[in-house]
């Protein structure tokens, strides 16, 4: 099988006249026009520019390195908000060349589900998109000619114990209402009806009331719910961290009646707060039932802010032999290793703890306060996951591990457990492996490495059309 | 708002007359299924005092909660007021759950059957817990030596636009029945006995009348029953109260009252002393003018 166009993804923009350690060099110049002029090109060139304006954030020119950390978190938040474009043109070629062609965007992002058989990955297809396509449009494309559907990797699926979760494609197609946003997708997997009453009199939550002379709980409360059930899913390149609060600007019905709530706030994120990094968040959308309801939802717009992250590249890489007791550092984020030892089971275990700088935690939790009056929990605080934190045994194998976090003042704490048996299904190992179960206790973690995030929001304004109404 | 209690039917013939209905147990030989009588005679007595009575004629099955602040005499700890005190008599012996009922009507009160861990050595325990509740009689019926009471009622529908992430069969399967839509209303019943029995369901809840204020019957097809027995059938507990859900069908324009709500459940019955034979029986429930969720 043969394919007779090259696949390729591009990710589009201005090809740039001067090239970017020419404009990075400029940054320094001593004539504030050329300064500013540098400035201004660098971001348009975005994502092109980054290794070089990498290069200098530690120069000791000062206006050299601010204006480069400026640069640095203005792109990397700009490539987080926007969907990566990818070009499909492809015909009569193999999935599998599609997706692992290594010319293309694909690679490190789509993954074969472990379930998929080999004939399958090997069914040929043929794509004609001229033009570039968003992400989501792209993975659709993929699918409808694949007969494939996708599922967001999980710390506990598929994908867990990789550096970044995939995208993971599986056979049979699957559709439901979906509306994209930038590198996110929502997908409106249900509506749930639900009406209650209750018929005790309650005795259990009085709590006493009736002896301090408060009246007692009333009998035959109704309660009633109609939730709109919502995932959102990132771009493999990055995960969800955060969900804001949805503002809900259009609810209504096929009879013309408005859905939304009256007397309570439009939503109630299930999710609003700080959470661990995800691929794909579920979250419902509280609205309201009204008596004669028609049969659809005819039209539903909304826009809800979300917080991503990704990892940027460059870890910081520390060797275990000697870290007991020492601190460590990248970008804003300070790593202490408190103790390396063994569990009872005897495997090794590495406590550590991690904090975000003082004075950007602050800046960071300002600029999400603005988006989201209503978050709880502690704004920033480092995230203690595999995306970030990564353990390598004495012949480069990654550890599996296990571990809750704890917050500790400004710190947060962790003891990891490595364990091969106990860590989450590892389907595609590193280059160099993952620590096998037979490993056992013979493998000694050797290097921690720790990724700096950068992080962006999302706005994303929403819209679905005829939904099926309970 | 009140509720009438429709009815009281003891199925103690019943159940003998069809012994091990809907199980395996054996007919009661020993009288267990019937009632305990108690004399309810008391003169401007305290709830506490009352209990006490109850307690010394069918050997300490009732608590009050919270227990702390009551004290045999009718003393609570101050800043509480006096408590208040009642007079209640009845010409004949009653029932234990009429007894229970009368003293809850007069002093606002509602049981609930509370297990208690086994004392070393000893028979486990759960006593009929009365605890402070609103001037509501709730939905409730007694049958014998068994208690019925609708705790409440839901109405659930559900649809699914897209099914989990799954993969291979299980994902193929999903695809294959594409959007779901799937609705359930039902009335969750608690089952309870006198605190000297244990109870067991030992077969499907049976629904002889359903019927809401439009007219509409809320029995559900065979079939549908059939559907939902393997679900009923999960809820299966020991002891002295058993939560029961009882699938009815949610008509298109529901009325706003069940009329009448009439059917039974097969239950395996024991005393709680050690190696207590069990035998089968039928508690039939009857409720009316039920409000729809």
């Amino acid at each position: 099988m043969m394919c007779v166009l090259a696949v390729l993804a591009a990710v589009l923009g201005q090809v740039p006249r001067t090239q970017p350690s020419e404009l990075v060099r400029q940054l320094g110049s001593s004539r504030f026009a050329e300064r500013e002029a540098a400035t201004a090109a660098l971001e348009t060139m975005g994502a092109e520019a980054l290794p070089a304006i990498r290069a200098v954030t530690d120069s000791t020119d000062l206006e050299l390195r601010a204006r480069a950390e400026s640069l640095l978190a203005k792109i990397e938040s700009s490539e987080l908000t926007r969907a990566s474009l990818v070009k499909l043109n492809v015909a009569d070629c193999a999935l599998d060349e599609v997706i692992n062609n290594s010319e293309s965007k694909w690679p490190n992002r789509l993954a074969w589900h472990p379930d998929v058989p080999e004939p399958v990955r090997r069914r040929p297809v043929t794509i004609c998109e001229k033009a570039p396509l968003a992400f989501w449009a792209a993975v659709d494309r993929l699918c409808s000619a694949g007969d494939l559907h996708y599922i967001p990797g999980s710390p506990d699926g598929p994908g867990g114990g990789l550096p970044q979760f995939r995208l993971f494609l599986a056979t049979g197609t699957a559709t439901c209402p979906r509306s994209d946003a930038g590198p996110l997708r929502f997908e409106l997997i249900g509506v749930r009806h639900f009406r209650q009453i209750d018929l005790i009199p309650n005795p259990d939550s009085d709590g006493g009331a009736r002896t301090r002379g408060v009246p007692p709980p009333r009998f035959g409360q109704r309660r009633e719910e109609f939730n709109v059930a919502l995932r959102v899913l990132a771009e493999p390149r990055m995960l969800i961290t955060r969900l804001g609060e949805a503002r809900v600007a259009l609810a209504v019905d096929d009879r013309g009646q408005s859905l939304i709530p009256g007397d309570k706030p439009h939503i109630e994120n299930c999710a609003l707060g700080a959470i661990p990094a995800q691929a794909c968040i579920n979250f419902g959308l509280h609205l309201q039932r009204p008596e004669r309801a028609g049969k659809l939802i005819k039209r539903l717009r909304l826009s809800i802010a979300v917080e991503v992250v990704t990892r940027k590249p460059d870890p910081l890489v520390i060797p275990l032999a000697e870290a007991r007791g020492k601190t460590f550092r990248i970008g804003p984020t300070t790593v202490q290793i408190l103790r390396l030892g063994k569990d009872a089971s005897n495997h090794p275990s590495v406590e550590l703890r991690v904090r975000i700088d003082e004075e950007i935690a602050r800046r960071l939790t300002q600029a999400v306060r603005l988006e989201y009056p209503n978050v709880w929990g502690q704004l920033v605080r480092p995230e203690i996951t595999e995306n970030v934190i990564q353990v390598f045994d004495q012949h480069g194998r990654q550890f599996p591990w296990t571990g809750g976090a704890e917050l500790d003042g400004p710190w947060v704490s962790a003891k990891l457990a490595l364990r091969p048996e106990g860590g989450p299904p590892v389907y595609e190992p590193t280059s160099r492996g993952v620590v096998p179960p037979d490993a056992g206790k013979s493998a000694t973690p050797t290097e921690l490495r720790f990724y700096d995030l950068a992080r962006a929001i999302v706005p994303a304004p929403l819209e679905f059309a005829d939904i099926p109404l309970p | 708002m009140s509720y009438a209690i429709v009815t009281s039917m003891a199925l103690f013939a019943l159940a003998q007359a069809q012994p091990g209905a809907g199980g395996s147990a054996a007919p009661d030989a020993t009288g267990v299924l019937a009632p305990n009588r108690i004399k309810i005679d008391f003169d401007d007595r305290t709830l506490a005092e009352i209990v006490e009575g109850l307690n010394a004629q069918v050997a300490s099955s009732v608590v009050i909660r919270p227990e702390s602040k009551v004290q045999i005499g009718g003393e609570l700890p101050k800043p509480s007021p006096p408590p208040r005190r009642f007079t209640l008599h009845e010409r004949r012996a009653v029932t234990f759950w009429e007894a229970i009922e009368r003293v809850c009507g007069a002093t606002s009160s509602w049981p609930s059957v509370e297990a208690r861990p086994e004392p070393a050595g000893g028979v486990p325990t759960a006593p009929v817990v009365l605890a402070p509740a609103s001037a509501d009689r709730g939905f409730a019926c007694n049958d014998g030596a068994f208690r019925a009471v609708v705790t409440r009622l839901f109405y659930m529908r559900d649809i699914r636009l897209a099914p989990a992430f799954l993969a291979g069969q299980a994902r193929e399967r999903a695809s294959r029945d594409g959007p779901s839509d799937e609705a359930m209303f039902a009335a969750e019943l608690i089952i309870m006995a006198e605190p000297r029995l244990r109870i067991q369901r030992i077969g499907d809840v049976t629904i002889r009348r359903a019927v809401d204020d439009q007219g509409h019957n809320l029995i559900r097809t065979s079939q549908e029953r059939q559907a939902l027995k393997v679900q009923e059938g999960v809820i299966s507990q020991e002891g002295a109260s058993i939560w029961l859900p009882v699938m009815l069908n949610y008509p298109g324009d529901p009325g706003k009252l069940i009329e009448r709500f009439t059917g039974s459940v097969s239950l395996q019955v024991s005393t709680r002393q050690k190696e207590a034979h069990a035998v089968g029986t039928e508690v039939v429930f009857d409720f009316a003018l039920v409000p729809m969720p």
